[in-house]
């Protein structure tokens, strides 16, 4: 049978970038904590088979989250051969705190002892053969990213899980031995013999797991215990993590030397953070670096960005020569109209408009991967818990934010690393609110048909989206299973470094490629039942170039658009179906809009079809209908992401509900705002339900939550009780 | 019905049955069938398994 290796660490300390050097895999590597929430698998290159698991990073073995649950239930129940304890050497001693648990499990471990170039860059060191021998298990100094020492650490992994010996512990105060001996001694033959020292550990500690589990024995310790705490004048497992900290302090003295750093001035991280996690200039320096961003790539005024540019070639060439000679193709081979059709509308004019923004998305995707790499998305999530926690939102609830920037589903999954189960679910039904990839094709879009491709759009999706979010966060909680304080926020920010190349290029070309993938499989099924359904009418009858004045699509379109008559485009319904297919993909609003339009003027792709969108909305009309599809109901796969995290299709339903109403409601003011601002007379329903709207969000954002004040009682209550 | 017609069915049938058949591909595999390569442990409720760095 194949060897069983388990990776487990603190959170950012490396774990996926040595998982992928050892299987040769490409899991997603992000500089932040929190990127690796389930465990993954792989085999290690170079040995029999041996199957290595990535598991997410945590602080302890007495975990909060649920991606912290699914670590410890491995490493204690699946019983690993072998556990690769992965520390980061610049951050030492807290990353020990971990280990001193994984060894008390008697899992043979092997630790891994990473980064160590950037301690060596720093001018410090650690003696790993002291360390090896003070902890009682083998000791690899690598460096992950550089594949320093891991075919080392494969060899000693190997030998160490062959010989199945059981690492050694590391003892606290006699005080607590004593303790822990008796805690082992009730759970002697309950638990399994090798982890005794683990489960006595967490027994003492008040380990709520272990405590429901073994309640009669923790019961019988319970005079010993309170002895002890009465003793030390704290709660035993302050006491517990004192005692491990003391320890650590014994094991390192000697052996680490500390890079000569300053303490006055700091790393050069600890510098750049003063200025971009300051408290007043943090967000101004964030929302600058946005627009720097989105300026450099769509462009404003006369000024062309670099992915509008990029974007401005691919669509002429898929315009000409691709599809003047297809067209071309087409008569000289007495191809039928409806085929010929079929290829310029749903082909070119549908999945041709969703490639032709694959430049500028690989420009953004490529910003985004650099500023990822280089550590400053971790800062904004920093700088960003400030503002959330003042709207009643963790500052954790921005991390799956950041994810969702790239796809919702990831984001929404990401969620799981917030251990308030109040705050995950109010951030699970919020995260879509914030432009994933596939949305950027919509902003593009508007941004190049009606604002003369100017990157303001582009940002204002983006701060918008963030500023619905802290709307939801005021909202939501006045929900009565929502309620609440947040959950305190503790986050360890990542040095700075050069970003990697070879991870930058794969990570944009990793996004770029999920996008043309989208294009060539769902788009393109979308675009030809769309094509079919806008070019046949009831009776199957093919109505040529005039098709969307009596075709199906348009007899169901028109009888929907009325409802989004107050937000200015109901008269269009060309645009509503772009809505609902948006459903299936967000991109595929593009490609539907295209297909349509090129069904009126075949052969048509790109900015051809742009001048169509510009001559029937009005520039506030089509921000609302940017808007609309920003915030309302996301693609089915985050919807079912949704359901998974939310765990019911009566909450998920609801979420969605909310979604729609919310996006319905800000995107008839801004319709309304937009009309006034642009001199232009919006419609009637449109002025009506803004006011109902604003009326309806203000009263839900002012009006007390009338639950906080109950389970602050109650808390209060529960404290008494147990006191 | 022309030498074109048919070409062109043909053409569209090929692009149908490969975008219906790498969907069902992905979702059998545990990816994600909206595409995402990021997405792609847990989408279909299974761990992804990577065997010798082939996904």
């Amino acid at each position: 049978m194949s060897m069983k290796v388990a990776l487990a660490g603190n959170p950012n300390c490396g774990k996926t970038t040595l998982f992928n050097k050892l299987t040769g895999a490409s899991q997603r590597v992000g500089n932040w904590p929190g990127v690796t929430i389930d465990k993954k698998v792989g085999r290690i290159r170079g040995t029999d088979g041996a199957e290595l698991v990535d598991t997410p990073g945590i602080y302890s073995l007495s975990p909060y989250s649920p991606e912290e649950i699914v670590t410890r239930n491995f490493l204690l129940e699946e019983n690993p051969d072998v556990i690769i304890n992965i520390v980061d050497a610049t951050n030492i001693e807290r990353n020990l705190f971990l280990t001193l648990q994984i060894l008390d499990i008697g899992i043979p471990t092997v630790v891994a002892l990473n980064m160590m170039d950037a301690v060596a860059k720093n001018g410090g060191s650690v003696d790993a053969k002291a360390l090896s021998e003070r902890l009682g298990c083998p000791v690899v100094p690598i460096s992950a990213l550089k594949n320093d020492g891991v075919k080392e650490l494969i060899e000693t992994v190997i030998a160490t899980g062959e010989s199945k010996k059981a690492p050694g512990f590391v003892k606290m105060s006699d005080g607590i031995e004593g303790l822990v001996a008796q805690a082992a001694s009730e759970l002697s033959g309950k638990v399994p013999e090798k982890s005794a020292r683990w489960y006595a550990v967490k027994l003492i500690e008040n380990d709520s797991m272990v405590c429901e589990k073994f309640s009669a024995e923790r019961q019988n310790l319970t005079g010993p215990i309170t002895t002890t705490e009465n003793d030390c004048d704290d709660d035993i497992d302050a006491i517990i993590s004192d005692a491990r900290y003391n320890a650590i302090g014994d094991i390192v003295d000697g052996i680490v030397v500390r890079p000569d750093i300053s303490t006055s001035e700091g790393t050069f991280s600890d510098k750049v953070d003063r200025i971009v996690t300051h408290r007043i200039w943090g967000i101004p320096i964030f929302i600058g670096v946005l627009a720097i961003v989105f300026l450099g790539i769509i462009g404003f005024g006369d000024i062309v960005g670099i992915g509008t540019y990029l974007t401005d070639l691919l669509n002429d060439y898929i315009e000409d020569p691709i599809g003047t000679s297809l067209v071309q193709w087409c008569i000289d081979n007495n191809v039928s109209e409806p085929l010929t059709g079929l290829i310029t509308s749903a082909l070119i004019g549908g999945v041709g408009a969703v490639i032709g923004f694959l430049p500028q998305m690989l420009v953004l995707f490529l910003a985004l991967c650099i500023l990822e790499d280089i550590g400053y998305m971790a800062r904004i999530a920093f700088v960003m818990d400030r503002v959330f926690r003042f709207f009643g939102l963790s500052g954790k609830s921005f991390i799956p934010i950041l994810v969702g920037t790239g796809c919702g589903v990831p984001g929404i999954m990401a969620t799981r690393t917030i251990e308030s189960d109040r705050d995950r679910r109010i951030t699970a039904m919020s995260v879509t609110f914030i432009p994933c990839g596939a949305k950027l094709p919509i902003i593009a879009l508007i941004a190049g048909a009606l604002f003369d491709n100017n990157g303001f759009v582009a940002l204002f999706a983006y701060l918008l989206g963030i500023v619905v979010i802290l709307m939801s966060g005021i909202i939501l909680k006045k929900w009565k299973s929502l309620s609440g304080e947040p959950a305190p926020f503790i986050m360890e920010l990542p040095p700075y470094h050069l970003p990697s190349i070879f991870g930058v290029i794969k990570g944009t070309l990793d996004r770029g490629w999920a996008f043309v993938k989208k294009a060539g499989t769902i788009i393109l099924l979308a675009a030809i039942v769309i094509w079919f359904l806008a070019s046949f009418d009831w009776s199957f009858n093919y109505l040529g170039a005039d098709a969307t004045t009596e075709s199906i699509l348009q007899s169901i379109g028109q009888g929907i658009c009325v409802i989004f008559q107050p937000l200015g485009w109901g008269d269009h319904w060309e645009l509503t179906v772009g809505s609902i297919t948006g459903l299936i993909a967000k991109e595929n609003l593009v490609g539907t809009l295209g297909t349509l339009f090129a069904i009126d003027d075949p052969g048509d792709a790109g900015e051809e079809y742009w001048e169509i969108l510009a001559s029937i909305v009005t520039p506030a009309a089509g921000l609302a209908f940017l808007v609309f599809n920003l915030l309302c109901a996301p693609c089915f796969a985050a919807i079912g992401a949704m359901h998974r995290e939310l765990g019911s299709w009566k909450a998920t339903g609801l979420a969605v509900l909310y979604q729609c109403v919310l996006a319905y409601a800000v995107a008839a003011i801004i319709y309304v705002l937009g009309s006034f601002i642009d001199g232009k007379s919006p419609e009637v329903s449109g002025i009506v339900m803004a006011v109902i709207a604003v009326i309806c969000l203000g009263y839900l954002l002012i009006a007390k939550d009338p639950f906080l004040q109950n389970r602050s009682s109650a808390d209060k209550s529960e404290g008494a009780e147990s006191a | 019905m022309s030498t074109g017609d048919i070409i062109v069915l043909a053409v569209v049938l090929v692009l149908v049955a490969g975008a219906i058949y790498s969907l069902v591909r992905s979702h059998r595999s545990g990816k994600c069938s909206c595409g995402c390569e990021d997405c792609c442990n847990n989408c279909c409720s299974s761990v992804l398994k990577i065997e010798d760095g082939k996904n």
